[in-house]
């Protein structure tokens, strides 16, 4: 077998990919309609970044602090934007150690420091004159995460698109906690209410 | 077996040997990638809004159904259950979290808790009834549904926090009758929250309908002093819930008593509350050390020893195998470029 034979083989191959590809774009051509459903989707919701530094072991309570990311989108593309809104919530840090006297760090010890205002992304913009967000609810209360916290809304017939949020943290680690890890779970929620 | 298909195999089998191991170590992280994309919909069917809102008479039921959508790149377990609604600390929806008990309301819904494997990119309908009791009065009542990762998205370190990622949608059901806005307010408590003092009042929604008050806040120090004011607009407060309201201050308080001044007003409704001397006690603070503070002094790491080597050894597994990889990679096309010019040699 020699070269040209090969680059003959393979001039073939491309050939007919080209006329395949022709006999498959024809249709929309001749019909001159091209159709394309869009698709509403949902709401999601989710928080990145979501390990705090490791902390040495003191006899006095100390704080970790740490930045979260929030992302939210809208992609319900089929119903009139109803708004949302974004509470996070914690539970207990979880000890798993080789001490027999460790204990959990309770969701109490973990804070919402600050919500920063959020960042556009993609899809409608971000009111800030008329305040219909999404934006950083005014009523935030920051403090423990054992409750919920709204970090974000948007009001009715706004937020369709994308926004991230920072969100700064601290988690106050009890004296003399033991040596391991210590897990929690946050449960981030995008809701659609009154 | 001619030239042809000695050239063949010789280029087919290196080249599938280096395609097998590209596929061998891009395959973990492709996995990765798509088992933290949660991407669920939970939507109404058949609803002018983006959550139910039925207005029906005592003894009524309702069917509906709502559709559950996987809209990520790999199959999921999701959990859907119908869970309490209460109002947050200044006003807004509260669900209960998975496992807790339906009461009131929730229990009005007949959908049962279920995990279901969703493919990627499919939808299921899924069918319920709200059957309003015989007994129930006029007004405002609420839940709602809930879809969620049903096991939590992992994350690993030291501290380190997994992740449920969950929506919800609203049930409302408006009993028509007599509409009674009512609010009342409580007790006084303070905490110091990130260096501050925050007071703390109960209110209750004594009514049957969601209002949204703007609370007005004052507050005076022993001798009768107005320390701080402030009003704040409250976020939806439903029906029958109690909640909070929550006033950071610019300072910590010194310990003492105080009185606060608090009015909620719903002008829609005209329901008002007045609360105008609750009486708040500052304790002395304890526990905590002062930042920075001398007290604090490492002496040992809080993970074990042997943890705090992972990341180092993670990283020269990746480097070997990176150069592995490389080093294998060079070879196979070496071989390949030294066998073609010995079968495109004259005479061979």
């Amino acid at each position: 077998m020699d070269r040209i034979h090969i680059r003959r083989r393979l001039a073939l191959g491309l050939g007919t990919a080209a006329l395949l590809a022709g006999t498959l774009a024809s249709p929309a051509i001749a019909a001159n309609i091209v159709t394309q459903e869009i698709t509403g989707g949902g709401l999601t919701a989710s928080v990145a970044d979501l390990t705090l530094p490791s902390a040495a072991f003191q006899n006095a309570a100390h704080d970790v602090t740490g930045t979260m990311v929030l992302t939210a989108e809208d992609t319900r593309g089929d119903v009139i934007p109803g708004g949302w809104s974004t509470p996070i919530e914690s539970s207990d840090f979880v000890w798993v150690g080789s001490a027999t006297d460790g204990a959990n760090i309770p969701a109490a010890n973990f804070a919402l420091t600050l919500a920063a205002a959020p960042s556009y992304v993609s899809g409608q913009a971000i009111d800030t004159t008329a305040a219909t967000g999404p934006q950083v609810p005014p009523t935030i209360a920051y403090g423990s995460l054992a409750s919920p916290i709204k970090t974000l809304r948007a009001t009715a017939a706004y937020g369709l698109g994308k926004y991230t949020q920072d969100l700064s943290v601290t988690l106050t680690i009890p004296a003399q906690s033991r040596a391991g890890t210590y897990t929690g779970t946050l449960t981030t929620t995008i809701s659609a209410t009154p | 077996m001619n030239a042809d298909q000695r050239v063949r195999r010789m280029h087919g089998a290196p080249l599938a040997l280096l395609g097998l191991l590209l596929v061998a170590f891009a395959g973990p992280s492709a996995a990765q990638a798509g088992e933290s994309a949660v991407k669920l919909a939970l939507l109404p069917v058949a609803q002018p809004g983006a959550y139910f809102d039925l207005t029906l008479r005592p003894g009524d039921t309702r069917s509906l159904q709502v559709d559950i959508a996987s809209l990520g790149d790999a199959e999921i377990a999701a959990r859907t259950y119908a869970t309490d609604v209460y109002t947050i600390i200044n006003g807004g929806f509260g669900g209960r979290l998975r496992d807790t008990p339906q009461t009131g309301v929730t229990t009005w819904l007949d959908y049962p808790t279920d995990v279901i494997a969703l493919p990627a990119g499919t939808t299921i309908r899924r069918a319920f009834a709200v059957t309003v009791p015989k007994h129930a009065g006029p007004g405002e009542y609420i839940t709602a549904l809930v879809l969620e990762n049903d096991r939590p998205i992992a994350n690993n370190g030291p501290v380190a926090l997994d992740q449920v990622m969950r929506q919800a949608i609203a049930v409302v059901v408006t009993v028509p009758g007599a509409r009674t806005p009512s609010l009342s307010i409580g007790a006084a408590t303070h905490k110091v929250v990130a260096g501050t003092s925050v007071v703390s009042i109960a209110v209750e929604n004594t009514g049957n309908v969601r209002l949204k008050p703007l609370v007005t806040f004052a507050l005076f120090d022993g001798a009768g002093a107005q320390v701080s004011t402030a009003s704040l607009q409250m976020d939806t407060f439903y029906a029958h819930t109690n909640t909070t309201v929550e006033m950071p201050l610019a300072r910590v308080l010194s310990p003492g008593d105080y009185t606060v001044r608090l009015t909620l007003v719903d002008t829609g409704s005209g329901a008002r509350a007045d609360g105008p001397a609750i009486l708040l006690v500052v304790e002395a603070r304890t526990g905590l050390a002062p930042s920075g503070g001398s007290a604090a002094n490492p002496t040992q790491v809080v993970m074990d020893p042997g943890e705090g080597q992972i990341p180092l050894l993670v990283v020269g597994i990746a480097l070997g195998v990176g150069l592995l990889v490389g080093g294998l990679s060079v070879g196979l096309l070496a071989l390949i470029l030294r066998r073609r010019r010995q079968v495109g040699a004259p005479g061979s």
